[in-house]
């Protein structure tokens, strides 16, 4: 860890027996090899309700994840700053259960008691819910590699500038 | 959300989105005559999961890794009732030593605590205070949330301890443990053990000075293991408050699995007798005499908070009793820990046989009953599974019967809020029982008093 550098959490979500869902975890075990220092990569399985155990002291978070969201295309990667107004609504925005509370809805908790980063970024690929099994798309290999470049690029960034700087 | 509208004459149809907060997909549908409930259909219609079909055919030592996948949240129950039925089955049940039942008994108190809390609350404690979720509730109590986050966190820190990973842990096997846990490493959680001891204590008694539970007692038969020393968890045959009393193996006969038309999981009944209850209610009621002594030396100062002696008969009070339950389950984790040594062994060697096993251990939400028949090169012939919230959804339409009565005077809306509330007392895990809900009430028949005019849009 690079004690001197903001904090910054990469939270991976997804299930690796469920064809494309496994996407975070694959973009989690691609960081582990090259992650630079100072980041802290977990992987949340299909249990993203942890989420809030690893917000203490974060400065930056980004979601690694699987969505399904209303106008997107299978495939297409989605970079996006989660404060967006831009950001697509996602289907399980609003979900709660005994699995615990829906990424939105944690990171609204997350607000509240005052454990949320000032950055975060979701880097999601669209995928078709209703493809199961465990073998992935064609696209998901490449999807991986580019969410992995994209996960290095903003932890760089955000190691050497402050929120303000970026968003001068 | 809900949608109401009135078909014909005095019938009337109420419909609102999925339920929150609990795990699943169904709906629940109330008909009214009059005053009078009519009918009362927890209707689960998520599809079957067909876990017990393809079970078989697979090798023995792969089931504790299948199992945990029926659910994330209580993935050890899955493995605990698969370990032990298949260690029968093997014929090497006995040979397991004490250290392994300790150790399992530790994983179970890390899902226990971590299942119990994130469900008290993140997810039912809103219900008591009035508010719609643990986000709007955290804005008045952002310090109890914090507090229960940092339990629950330590919950999962004890699973990735003992096994690994929290979510479906990896050294489960049957037999016991592929590695045991690092003695400094588990010597290493005290510290934070201890501190969240003494939280949950204050959070318990919190829970029974400031909430007005409710009132809703019923009959109910409560069923729960029956251990030799100790809670509920592992080990122990089968029994109830209403003459019960079988061993593992007998469990499987003593019930009766039955298909209903308007749900897609088998509900279960004692034979020759009907619904039952499993869960902390029951644990609880039936054998206070084993929770630790630092859970038993809260249980009476909880009891006169809420103004009640055991047995507690109103399922509203599952809250506290799920505190209890962390008490005990963080209790325990320490004595475990303080005497955790290296164990020689952390499995028990076995050769495939054909054979036959049952188990059912203590899940979160209660008894967890698996049974398997192996074939001679441990394949496996035959696998069943029966999950506490099937064996609890026909109490659960019963209680919901009892309470439409109750809320005849109120909104739709009103009553919708009220029937989720009583569901999650529950803490439901349909996806475990193949999952839930929206609401619909209709109305046959005359309706007395005020209630033409108390369902908004009528």
């Amino acid at each position: 860890m690079n004690q001197a550098g903001p904090s910054i959490l990469v939270a991976a979500c997804g299930n690796v027996m469920a064809s494309d869902d496994a996407f975070g975890p694959l973009v989690a075990r691609e960081l582990r090899l090259q992650a630079p220092a100072g980041i802290e990569v977990a992987d949340l399985d299909i249990r993203p309700a942890a989420l809030l155990d690893y917000l203490a002291g974060k400065d930056g978070l980004i979601l690694v994840d699987a969505v399904h969201a209303p106008g997107q295309q299978t495939g297409e990667l989605m970079d996006i700053d989660w404060f967006s107004p831009d950001r697509p609504s996602l289907i399980n925005d609003d979900t709660m259960s005994t699995h615990g509370l829906s990424l939105a809805m944690q990171l609204d908790l997350a607000k509240q008691l005052g454990l949320l980063p000032k950055r975060v970024r979701l880097i999601a690929v669209c995928i078709d819910p209703a493809r199961v099994g465990e073998a992935a798309s064609e696209y998901l290999p490449k999807a991986v590699l580019v969410a992995t470049d994209l996960v290095i690029k903003y932890t760089t960034l955000w190691s050497t500038q402050t929120p303000e700087q970026q968003h001068a | 959300m809900s949608d109401s509208k009135k078909n014909n004459g005095n019938t009337r149809t109420i419909r609102v989105g999925a339920l929150a907060r609990v795990e699943g997909e169904g709906a629940l549908h109330l008909v009214m005559n009059g005053d009078q409930v009519e009918k009362v259909h927890l209707e689960i219609y998520e599809p079957p999961r067909f876990y017990e079909a393809f079970l078989r055919g697979r090798d023995f030592k792969e089931v504790p890794d299948i199992t945990a996948r029926i659910c994330g949240i209580c993935p050890v129950a899955y493995q605990m009732g698969s370990c032990h039925s298949l260690e029968k089955a093997m014929g090497v049940f006995d040979d397991l030593t004490p250290e392994i039942h300790a150790l399992r008994d530790l994983l179970y108190c890390g899902e226990w605590i971590e299942s119990h809390v994130l469900h008290m609350f993140m997810l039912h404690l809103p219900d008591f205070l009035g508010y719609e979720s643990a986000i709007s509730m955290a804005e008045d109590h952002g310090g109890t949330v914090k507090q229960a986050l940092r339990i629950k966190k330590f919950g999962n820190t004890l699973m990735d301890t003992v096994a690994g990973r929290s979510v479906h842990p990896v050294n489960v096997c049957v037999g016991g443990f592929y590695k045991a846990p690092d003695p400094q490493a588990m010597k290493n959680l005290l510290p934070e053990l201890e501190a969240c001891l003494d939280l949950m204590c204050e959070l318990t008694l919190f829970l029974a000075e400031h909430i007005t539970y409710p009132d809703l007692v019923r009959d109910y038969e409560f069923v729960c293991l029956n251990p030799d020393e100790g809670y509920p968890m592992n080990l122990g045959g089968l029994i109830s408050n209403k003459g019960l009393n079988v061993s593992q193996e007998e469990f499987g006969k003593a019930i009766e699995e039955i298909h209903v038309e308007h749900s897609t999981a088998l509900q279960s009944i004692i034979k020759g007798r009907g619904e039952y209850l499993v869960g902390p209610l029951a644990r609880l009621n039936l054998k206070p005499e084993g929770l630790h002594p630092r859970a038993k030396e809260l249980l009476p100062k909880v009891c006169k908070l809420i103004g009640q002696e055991l047995p507690w008969c109103n399922n509203f009070l599952s809250l506290p009793a799920r505190g209890i339950e962390v008490v005990h389950a963080l209790a325990l984790s320490a004595d475990i820990i303080r005497n955790y040594q290296l164990p020689k062994i952390s499995r028990v060697p076995i050769t495939p046989r054909a054979g036959w096993g049952a188990h059912g251990t203590e899940a979160p939400r209660g008894v967890c009953w698996h049974e398997y028949e192996t074939e001679a090169d441990g394949s496996i012939k035959s696998a069943h599974i029966v999950p506490p919230t099937s064996q609890n959804q026909i109490t659960i339409e019963s209680d919901l019967r009892e309470l439409a009565r109750l809320l005849v005077d109120v909104s739709d809306e009103e009553a919708a809020m009220r029937c989720e509330h009583l569901i999650r007392n529950y803490d439901p895990c349909i996806s475990c029982s193949v999952h839930f809900l929206k609401f619909s009430r209709d109305w046959r028949g005359e309706r007395s008093k005020s209630l033409a005019g108390a369902s908004g849009g009528a």
